[in-house]
């Protein structure tokens, strides 16, 4: 098959890819648009393609523009060394998180969906379909390959020597061939269903839930933290100095450190033949995750771990027979499963995490900081409720047809929400307390608890008029999106306000009366 | 003593944009008896038993089931068992987790639903499948999760949309076991299929829909007697629905009789 006919097989694969992503994504679809949307794919891809290739390759270079033109008011102007490091580490960096995340998307679509299925049927040699395949997942990334190549001609506009361009732009294909190979190989980890009780398949499915949540929110951090760490590394090697001599072997520090030792001929062959190991090992990653990935695909996507036997059926416990109960018990047990909702269920934590920099950098800060981190909680709570309604799918009916009553569904939904939201917040409030003093901390994160209930209970309770037997798909316009904004800050404002202005104390007041005004909607459901 | 009536439909109308799904169709379901509704691809079964369910109201016309208006009273499902045509079930959860979540929706009594659920899981022979992921089962395996669903709490009325689809024949027929059963307890069982050998067997009374109205309706020797000079409900199917003479042209054509 040629290249040019691969391409144009892909385009097929790719709209499915686009259609698939635009209703599992976007609440709310109309057919119409829906239609444009995937007509559109292709120029759309292009558009945002080049967009972010650009986006890209600015970013790396921009460190480098003040020594090509270098500012007329500053004294001093930038110093090579600084300048370099900087362009290095962001280039990797963000070379790497984007390609990691669309790649990701896409070949988890791709698996998950089952799209190479059907052409498995059609006269195609394997070796097509692979191509096929590893066109339409990275198709979004194979524009980067042109940054590398940016970054390496600007680098050597600036030094004037070929040896850092070479090591720049090798760093920066070892990162994109990383990328692929990571999050080719997460999504073969994460489509696999692993059935069965044994203690193995537990594990399994908890370790790819866990790997995937990880995964999200390590690039979700190291996005945050690029501009962190690039001030941390100058200020770690001005000050450690003899710590940076073991920094220029790690990835990705050594992609930094590699274009300041090509500066000097001693140390250049050391620097160049970790640049050349580091690409070797990246298309090593790559080709390894692929080829999992693809097998994946191929095979059947069940993974039988634990094997037939018969089981004695025992009766669930009496406490545990209400309907709100049934499905709290069912959501979170979807919740661990699917690494989607569970993403959405552990958002906080992410909070947390990113702002856990600046807690390092300013530990005066981090009340203030924390506090924020809890009220911004209960708002992506809210949303995680809401993804808690789209992970039903089709399957309403079954709730409905078994008489579910909504005052249940919500409540449980809600409770799911806020339960793994405890699990974290009085932990997090707790050691605040122990560590950083005020009392205060565990009340406010106790407030927060109730306040994500209240919130997300209010908000579902909007959102539950659209829900009924028929209900393929939870939805969710634009409209309702700022009618639930507008609900939470209802709920949260006052809380703010008395938080700031008096104290937590009375602010608690506050949130017990918001989870009492909850509490009263949700008995007026039916 | 005539058995009761469980559920009536009288001239009930339901149109999507200008298709008319339900165009006048007027039924009774009676205690103890399982009725057959038989029809071709988009007749409209589907239509009906959903509003029977109460899962969409009629445009107009009257529906009563267990002497209430389904879609205004949800609460009457509680008496109602019900199999889907599509079958969207919990991927992620296993048969027994799903079991469970039905148990306590309906607030069955635990050890009651145990005893029922280990009857109906063996007797179908879902017993090994029982800690799989439903997403992993074939396709008739999860037809069984989605019947046993529907039998889990005794109920009054059986709805049941094309419910043996991807059944094996020895499967097939100890569900046509479990419906008698039912009936005899009382259950008035309604199911929708195009397997006419099926409803021949199975059924005390048919349904013949086509493009929304009923075209025959009756105990399966009256319908067969109905179109005398035909022998098999098959025959009699094509006649009532019109489809005789296309079905018969394309059989001669692909004979090579043309
Ligand atoms: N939600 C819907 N939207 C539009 N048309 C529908 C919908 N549901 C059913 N129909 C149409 O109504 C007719 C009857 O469908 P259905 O009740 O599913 O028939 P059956 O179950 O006998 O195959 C078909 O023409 C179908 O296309
Ligand atoms: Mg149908």
């Amino acid at each position: 098959m040629r290249l040019r006919e691969a391409i144009r097989l892909s385009d097929f694969l790719y709209r499915e890819l686009v259609y698939l992503r635009m209703v599992s994504t976007r609440a709310n679809v109309d057919m119409a648009r829906l239609r444009r949307g995937v007509r559109w794919a292709s120029i759309n891809y292009a558009l945002v393609s080049a967009i972010m290739t650009v986006m890209l390759a600015l970013s790396s270079i921009s460190p480098l523009l003040p020594l090509i033109w270098p500012p007329q008011d500053t004294a001093g102007g930038v110093e090579l060394v600084d300048a370099l490091r900087a362009s290095g580490l962001v280039s990797t960096a963000m070379l790497f998180t984007f390609s990691f995340m669309l790649c990701a998307s896409a070949s988890w679509l791709l698996q998950e969906y089952e799209l190479l299925k059907p052409l498995m049927h059609l006269p195609l040699k394997h070796g097509d379909i692979r191509l096929l395949a590893f066109i339409t997942a990275s198709r979004e990334v194979l524009p980067f390959l042109l940054v590398p190549a940016i970054h390496g001609i600007t680098l050597m506009l600036v030094v004037g020597l070929p040896a850092p361009a070479l090591i720049g732009a090798s760093y920066g294909y070892a990162s994109i061939f990383l990328a692929l190979g990571a999050s080719f190989s997460l999504s073969a980890t994460v489509s696999r269903r692993h059935s069965g009780r044994s203690l193995r398949a537990r594990l399994a499915r908890a370790v790819s839930t866990l790997t995937f949540v990880l995964c999200m929110a390590s690039t979700f951090i190291l996005s945050q933290m690029v501009s962190l760490i690039t001030r941390l590394v100058s200020q770690i090697s001005k000050f450690i100095g003899p710590f940076s001599s073991l920094l220029w072997l790690i990835y990705p520090f050594s992609a930094a450190e590699g274009l300041i030792m090509a500066l000097s001929p001693t140390s250049l062959i050391p620097a160049s033949a970790l640049a050349a190991a580091y690409l070797l090992a990246s298309l090593l990653a790559f080709d390894r995750g692929f080829m999992r990935f693809w097998r994946g695909s191929i095979s059947p996507i069940y993974v039988g771990v634990g094997e037939a036997r018969e089981v004695r059926i025992r009766p669930p416990s009496k406490l545990t027979m209400s309907p709100c109960f049934g499905v709290l018990l069912k959501d979170l047990k979807m919740a661990y499963r699917d690494p989607r909702t569970a993403y959405m269920l552990f958002t906080p934590i992410l909070t947390f995490l990113s702002f856990l920099p600046a807690l390092i950098e300013d530990a005066k800060a981090a009340i203030m900081l924390l506090n924020t981190a809890f009220l911004a909680s209960s708002l992506m709570l809210t949303m995680a409720s809401y993804q808690l309604l789209v992970a039903e799918g089709s399957s309403f009916w079954l709730l409905f047809a078994n008489g579910i009553r909504k005052k249940d569904l919500i409540s449980a939904k809600a409770l799911a929400c806020t339960l793994s939201y405890a699990a974290l917040a009085i932990p997090i409030g707790a050691l605040a307390w122990l560590l950083l003093g005020p009392l205060d901390m565990l009340l406010n994160a106790t407030s927060s608890v109730l306040l994500s209930f209240a919130a997300s209970s209010i908000c579902l309770a909007y959102l539950a008029r659209y829900v009924g037997p028929e209900t393929k798909m939870a939805k969710m316009g634009l409209k309702d999106l700022l009618v639930i904004l507008l609900l939470w800050g209802i709920i949260v404002g006052p809380y703010a306000l008395v938080a700031l202005i008096i104290g937590p104390l009375q602010a608690s007041l506050i949130a017990i009366a918001d989870l009492g005004i909850a509490l009263i909607v949700l008995s007026t459901l039916h | 003593m005539p058995a009761e009536v469980l559920a009536r439909a009288r001239d009930v109308r339901k149109s999507y944009g200008v298709v008319k799904a339900l165009d006048g169709v007027s039924l009774e379901l009676r205690e103890g008896e399982i009725l057959g509704l038989l029809g071709p691809n988009g007749s409209g079964k589907t239509t009906l038993i959903k509003i029977l369910m109460g899962f969409i109201r009629p445009d107009s016309g009257y529906v009563e089931v267990l002497g209430m208006d389904p879609y205004d009273n949800p609460d009457v499902r509680a008496r109602i068992g019900y199999v889907p045509e599509e079958l969207a079930l919990y991927n992620s959860l296993t048969p027994k987790e799903l079991f469970d979540l039905v148990a306590r929706i309906r607030r069955l009594e635990p050890a009651a639903y145990a005893r029922r659920l280990d009857l109906l899981v063996s007797s179908l022979g879902l017993k090994d499948r029982m800690d799989d992921l439903i997403g992993s089962l074939s396709r008739g395996n999860k037809q069984k999760v989605a019947i046993i669903l529907a039998l889990l709490h005794e109920p009054d009325i059986l709805l049941l949309d094309e419910p043996i689809v991807g059944l094996d024949p020895a499967v097939a027929r100890i569900f046509k076991e479990l419906l008698y059963e039912m009936r005899d307890r009382g259950c008035a069982i309604m199911f929708s299929t195009h397997i006419l050998e099926v409803a021949e067997a199975i059924c005390d009374r048919i349904i013949i829909m086509h493009k929304g109205k009923v075209v025959a309706e009756g105990a399966v020797e009256d319908v067969l007697k109905l179109a005398a000079r035909e022998k098999t409900l098959e025959e009699v199917f094509l006649e009532v629905t019109g489809k005789a003479h296309e079905v018969y042209e394309v059989i001669k054509a692909l004979r090579g009789e043309a």
